[in-house]
């Protein structure tokens, strides 16, 4: 049975579940009676483990979805049909509380002709309301969710999912990524970057990852291309921003999870059962009025990273 | 002779694959930097760009030709938010070709 609501401080008992099935062999029945509401986190979570079992050849069968709270927003933001289940689209609007972002696949190689700019742009633009490209909000949803979907993208070894959704009341923008791949520590273990060390935990492995400067690849060669054109600073970049308009990052990966919110430490913590699960779990959520500013907020982050603008480069600009 | 790059053409408004960034830095920027004249990149219909995408273009250009990339390269029509973004990976090259040095 899934569970009926899940936010950003239960999402580490969703991903406990999750892990738990992943673990256990054979046919996995999931059922949907109680689900009423669900961050587009959770959604995507769940889209990539049944693909990934579904992949494995394993039965999936979803019960009980047709009458559950949450059916016409799953069904709406394609969540059922991305698990197989063609259900008609309902065209009225769901709620006029909530704008969602349809569930999207972000896939997970270094394939240079995927268009990732494009659903950025379209995501950002149904979630932030307006297609004005100098819109604060929609020049930072088009940033995280650039930075997530790459991150994703370049380290999963597997297939992600992105979604989102806005909600009027409370002024939330909320944003989940998800892979069911091959996890940060096992990245970090097959890459071997300078940071990584024999024995390193999942705990441990997060930590280093929320870090600016760390990337499990930045030390590698990218295909035909020479040098690897990663810094190991996009995610870090995100959580600062978040950080510093007093937003939320949660994130899971093997065992362990890390949820900041905002200049407070980050709550640690291991998943329900200690399980672990296989790849790597993102949900933000920031209040559009906090992010008014996209230029400043860009400007004190790189400050904070210590990319100290140099004088002489203004000559460059024509 | 001047390299001209038209970004929105070859990227769209938001600049976000720092895969494809470094693909074009590596079979497109290097060979025009060692031609003669400049290499001018142009963010005319360019809104947002995520900073993947700018620091494995342009930080790893200053750190491979910390010299040749102030004589050589040029950016027209940024507006103050691409500006940022360039000022911050050309601050991360140069931070990373001292490293080499």
């Amino acid at each position: 049975m899934l569970p009926p609501r899940v936010f950003d401080p239960n999402f580490h008992k969703l991903l406990g579940l999750l892990a738990l099935i992943d673990k256990e062999v054979g046919a996995v029945v999931l059922d949907f009676k109680s689900v009423d509401y669900w961050i587009p986190a959770a959604v995507v979570a769940v889209t990539a483990m049944v693909t990934k079992w579904m992949e494995e050849s394993r039965s999936v069968k979803l019960i009980n979805y047709q009458n559950c709270g949450a059916f016409r927003y799953l069904k709406n933001i394609e969540f059922f049909a991305k698990l197989g289940l063609e259900l008609p689209r309902t065209s009225t609007p769901l709620n006029d509380r909530f704008t969602s972002v349809e569930v999207h696949e972000v896939p997970t190689s270094c394939d240079t002709s995927y268009d990732q700019g494009a659903i950025v742009r379209r995501s950002a633009e149904c979630l932030c309301g307006t297609s004005d490209p100098y819109d604060d909000t929609l020049l930072f949803a088009q940033y995280a969710l650039g930075e997530m979907m790459g991150n994703a993208r370049q380290h999963s070894g597997g297939v992600a999912f992105v979604s989102a959704q806005f909600v009027k009341g409370p002024d939330h923008a909320r944003i989940g990524v998800a892979d069911a791949g091959i996890g940060i520590l096992e990245s970090f273990r097959q890459n071997k970057p300078p940071h990584y060390f024999s024995g390193m935990t999942d705990e441990e492995a997060l930590e280093s990852a929320m870090k600016p400067w760390i990337s499990s690849k930045s030390h590698l060669t990218h295909g035909p291309y020479g040098e690897s054109g990663n810094k190991g600073l996009g995610l870090a970049m995100v959580l600062e921003m978040l950080q510093s308009t007093n937003g939320e990052l949660f994130v899971a990966s093997g065992n362990s999870y890390r949820r900041y919110q905002g200049r407070q430490p980050p709550e640690i913590g291991q998943l329900a059962g200690g399980n672990s699960i296989h790849g790597t779990f993102i949900s933000i959520r920031f209040a559009r009025d906090q992010v008014d500013n996209f230029k400043k907020i860009l400007i004190d982050t790189q400050k904070t990273m210590d990319l100290t603008p140099d004088p002489k480069a203004t000559n460059l600009f024509l | 002779m001047k390299n001209l790059f038209s970004m929105e053409k070859l990227f769209g408004g938001f600049l976000s694959n720092g895969d494809q960034a470094n693909a074009f830095r590596f079979t497109e920027v290097e060979p025009a930097l060692a031609l003669d004249g400049e290499v001018v990149f142009d963010f005319l219909g360019v809104t947002n760009m995520t900073s993947s995408f700018c620091n494995a273009l342009f930080a790893t250009l200053v750190a491979h030709h910390p010299e040749t990339f102030f004589t050589k390269v040029r950016f027209q029509n940024c507006d103050e938010l691409i500006r940022e973004f360039i000022m911050g990976a050309i601050a991360l090259g140069k931070r990373e070709s001292k490293e080499f040095a």
